[in-house]
């Protein structure tokens, strides 16, 4: 293989892997709040999009990327929370389509709140200042940005994993999304759980908006856009299951790059048909528990 | 698994069978069995071109026909049969595309031959797509329609070549009708045509969901473990029941590609498929009538709102938020609240 | 008299657990058969072994002399066999008649038709009534299910059952949970069904056993105790050491 070729296939790689954890920081609260509560929240990416306009007005204003992402998960957080307590606790002992149609119904308001708050130009994020411009990583020149990207997404999955395998929380989550009416049975407060779950899953959306921001960029239609990618993860992934939010986030994000790159005309409905073959094949995904 | 099918109040309506004369029924003449009511509403859907003033309601009562049938169509699987489908703009767009590839890219004028071509491609797809998404169900079912939507509009969206990719076909003609001559350029002539296509799909779907065989739909909604154990062929009725609302929905897509004049790929991607869904359930999901007036609600306060302030979307979303927690039964079920009915 | 249902050494295990163990029974064309026994005595699951719900694991279920160990429930159906449960398992939202109406339209060959409206079609509105005039349901037919009484679900199970034209019926304790007055109206609606059905009944209401039954079988621990016309079934003194104080 040529230089030219191995530099290519490196690049892309590093693309892939980027773009994967993004969209893996995504899914896990889609996934989590899935597998607990058993809602497809359709406005997750919604969450996502409030998450990276809101870093977008506080990177403008204190010109601080770190404050931003700090603060807009926050913001967002709140918004979760009234969001969860507020409308959708009420719909728990209702059909599970109710609860997705009131997703969808929030998705749309939010949709247009965030083009009434922001507009409706194509903005993006300026990375902040140390982690503009690129850097050398293995032999090649890399946009530096990319690789904080790469970093924060690997550094937050070993966040999760631990929290996950160590801490009573975890536990309570693992129980919870295996079994609902044992952990309840077992005097655990299940309400709080499912506001924790949800406040902390769209929080987490919002959080990876931020860190988008500077390369994919805020335009009218990324809640959609970014929710399907989410969808698509947690199918292959595996509902329910981090490590299949990490695994499948990874491979749809580089066969997304790659599929662009290689077969552009074919590669968004192959994506589709991957995730189709997967809810006939094998619905629970590569990781999820196998359904009764 | 939860289950993911709304309870459906269109049995509150069907329930009551006419307990003497049954039999009666048949000799009664053929259009007095019709509800007096529906053919008043024909009437008047006739004359409304005639007398009405401005051609911009004409219009809007033309997309609200269009929308009208889709939003049955999404009834008849999930108010009827309990199927929750969120992939139904797959055949609207299949029926809107190809009406618009004939039309726009290879001229085809004639209604006739479109609509063949355009019922073949909805049909061949919901059977393909049908066979394999009815061995799930619930939320499984759900994103598996999404999925196959998704293709359809992936299709749509980059396949440039066929479909015009993002920016979509312009230049659909109207068409012509039985013969070459007679094309439907004049809005009241277009809009009786698209009445003609309501009001047919409207009585198919009507006698349809009145059949023995839509009473079997609705068991199967109500209880199909129990169908199953009486000999029902379950897996039948359902692939027959998704092909039947996919051959609607892609009719509708005919409709919307003569009345727009234009497609593009925002008509299949899955938010079309969730605000049809809003139709059906704001309407009334299992009542027929429902999803229309659905249909209506939404068209008529899209346009009432957007000529008062460009946030419509804000209200429209908080009016359906409002609908889905405390008028869950839609707008036929509060009707029938008001008039008193059981249940 | 013919043999319409016979057991040749049935028998159940779960994992180990023996349910059922070597039941041998017949039942004549035109009977009226009661299992009896006490709650675990395995009644139920000989029920479900017949009607295809559970495989036996060893045994046979011969219904008119053909073997038909293990068939699926919905096949045994198609063969005449109708059962009701212990659990309801009706279309709650559905009115009364509608709910035997879908049992009996599909029996007569009409519930894919879909052009006919379904009020035209006579001979299936005709059976249905029937059905529910003879369960004495019929002035309930417009009531939504859930809002009926117990009892009159528990009636309405068995129109369904009815609705197959079935030759054998499988009753699982048809009077469980009714009030004396449900318990009496039932007795006489059974007694009343036709004759050439034969019936197969899971009960505990000794009045409704010993009034309708032709023989009774008596099942304790999975094994069968006594088997016999309902005089000699109460003067058995094994029997009567189970019953004790029941």
């Amino acid at each position: 293989m040529s230089a030219q070729t191995l530099d290519f296939l490196f690049v892309q790689v590093l693309n892939g892997v980027a773009f994967g954890l993004l969209i893996f920081l995504l899914a896990t609260g889609l996934t989590l709040i899935f597998g607990m509560m058993d809602v497809i929240n359709l406005a997750h990416g919604s969450f996502y999009m409030i998450g990276a306009y809101v870093g977008l007005s506080i990177v403008r204003s204190t010109n601080n990327f770190w404050l931003a992402l700090l603060i807009a998960p926050l913001v967002v957080a709140a918004l979760g929370l009234l969001v969860e307590s507020g409308l959708l606790r009420r719909l728990y002992n209702r059909v599970q389509l109710d609860q997705v149609i009131l997703t969808f119904g929030l998705a749309y308001m939010i949709s247009d709140i965030v083009k009434w708050i922001w507009g409706a130009d194509i903005r993006s994020i300026p990375p902040p200042g140390n982690l503009e411009g690129a850097t050398q990583f293995l032999g090649n020149f890399y946009p530096t940005y990319r690789l904080f990207v790469i970093g924060v997404g690997i550094l937050i999955a070993l966040l999760l994993w631990v929290m996950q395998k160590r801490t009573r929380i975890g536990a309570i989550i693992r129980a919870g999304v295996a079994d609902k009416e044992m952990v309840s049975g077992l005097g655990i407060n299940v309400g709080l759980v499912f506001t924790g779950v949800f406040t902390f899953g769209v929080a987490l959306a919002a959080f990876s908006g931020v860190v988008a921001g500077p390369i994919l960029g805020l335009y009218l239609g990324m809640d959609s856009d970014t929710l399907i990618i989410a969808l698509i993860v947690v199918v292959v992934g595996g509902l329910g299951t981090l490590t299949g939010a990490f695994w499948g986030g990874l491979l749809i994000g580089l066969a997304d790059t790659f599929g662009k790159v290689l077969i552009p005309e074919f590669a968004l409905f192959l994506t589709f048909a991957v995730m189709a073959l997967v809810l006939l094949v094998r619905p629970s995904g590569l990781f999820g528990r196998k359904l009764a | 698994m939860a289950d993911a099918v709304p309870e459906s109040i269109g049995h509150l309506a069907e329930a009551a069978p006419p307990t003497e004369p049954v039999l009666e029924e048949i000799r009664k003449p053929w259009l007095a069995r019709f509800n007096p009511a529906y053919l008043i509403m024909l009437a008047l859907l006739l004359i409304f071109p005639f007398v009405t003033p401005s051609g911009y309601s004409l219009t809007v009562l033309t997309e609200i026909l269009v929308f009208g049938v889709f939003a049955m169509s999404l009834d008849l699987l999930l108010g009827y049969t309990g199927l929750p489908s969120f992939g139904h703009a797959a055949f609207f767009g299949l029926g809107a595309y190809g009406t618009a590839i004939l039309s726009a890219k290879l001229g085809v004028e004639n209604l006739g031959i479109t609509l063949l071509v355009t019922l073949g491609l909805s049909v061949t797809a919901a059977l393909i797509i049908g066979w394999l998404a009815i061995r799930t169900a619930g939320v499984y079912f759900l994103m598996l329609t999404l999925a196959f939507a998704q293709m359809i509009f992936a299709a749509a969206q980059k396949w440039t070549w066929l479909t015009g990719g993002s920016n979509g076909l312009p230049g659909v003609h109207k068409p012509q009708v039985l013969i070459p001559t007679l094309t439907v350029n004049d809005p009241k002539a277009f809009y009786l045509l698209i009445l003609a296509f309501f009001a047919l799909s409207f009585f198919c779907l009507h006698r349809l969901v009145n059949s023995p065989f839509g009473r079997s739909l609705i068991g199967i909604r109500e209880n199909e473990v129990r169908m199953r154990a009486m000999g029902y062929n379950i897996k039948a009725y359902k692939l027959a029941a998704f092909v039947i609302g996919a051959a609607f929905g892609g009719i509708s897509g005919l409709m919307y590609a003569y009345y727009n004049n234009f497609v593009s790929p925002s008509d299949v991607y899955w938010t079309a498929s969730g605000t049809v869904l809003l139709m059906v359930l704001v309407g009334g999901a299992g009542t027929l009538v429902g999803p229309v007036l659905g249909a209506a609600f939404f068209l008529l306060l899209q346009n009432a709102l957007s000529s008062m302030t460009e946030r419509w979307p804000i209200v429209l979303g908080a009016i359906f938020i409002i609908f889905i927690m405390f008028v869950r039964n839609g707008i036929v079920g509060v009707w029938w609240q008001l008039r008193g009915r059981r249940g | 008299m013919a043999e319409l249902l016979e057991l040749e050494g049935l028998s159940k295990n779960f994992s180990g657990l023996h349910v059922l163990k070597d039941i041998n029974l017949t039942v004549h064309a035109g009977e009226r058969r009661a299992i009896i026994g006490p709650n675990g005595a395995g009644k139920t699951t000989l029920f479900n072994l017949v009607s295809g719900e559970l495989q036996p694991t060893s045994g046979k279920v011969l219904l008119e002399g053909r073997d038909v160990t293990g068939k699926p429930p919905n096949e045994m159906w198609a063969l005449g066999l109708a059962r009701t449960f212990q659990k309801n398992n009706l279309f709650f939202q559905l009115t009364t008649y509608e709910n035997v109406r879908l049992a009996v339209q599909v029996h007569q060959g009409y519930a894919h038709r879909w052009f006919r409206s379904w009020q035209s079609l006579g001979s299936v509105n005709e059976h249905a009534r029937e059905i529910l005039e003879r369960l004495e349901l019929w002035g309930r037919r417009d009531e939504i299910v859930k809002n009926l009484s117990y009892g009159e679900q528990r009636q309405l199970e068995v129109a369904i059952a009815l609705a197959a034209e079935p030759k054998l019926l499988l009753l699982d304790e048809p009077t469980a949970g009714m009030s004396p007055a449900e318990t009496a109206r039932t007795i006489e609606m059974l007694a009343a069904l036709p004759k050439d059905l034969t019936v197969l009944i899971i009960e505990h209401d000794m009045d409704a056993v010993f009034s309708l039954a032709d023989r009774i079988a008596v099942l304790n621990y999975g094994e069968m105790l006594a088997d016999g016309t309902p005089e000699a079934v109460k003067a058995d003194p094994k029997v009567q050491e189970v019953y004790l104080g029941v």
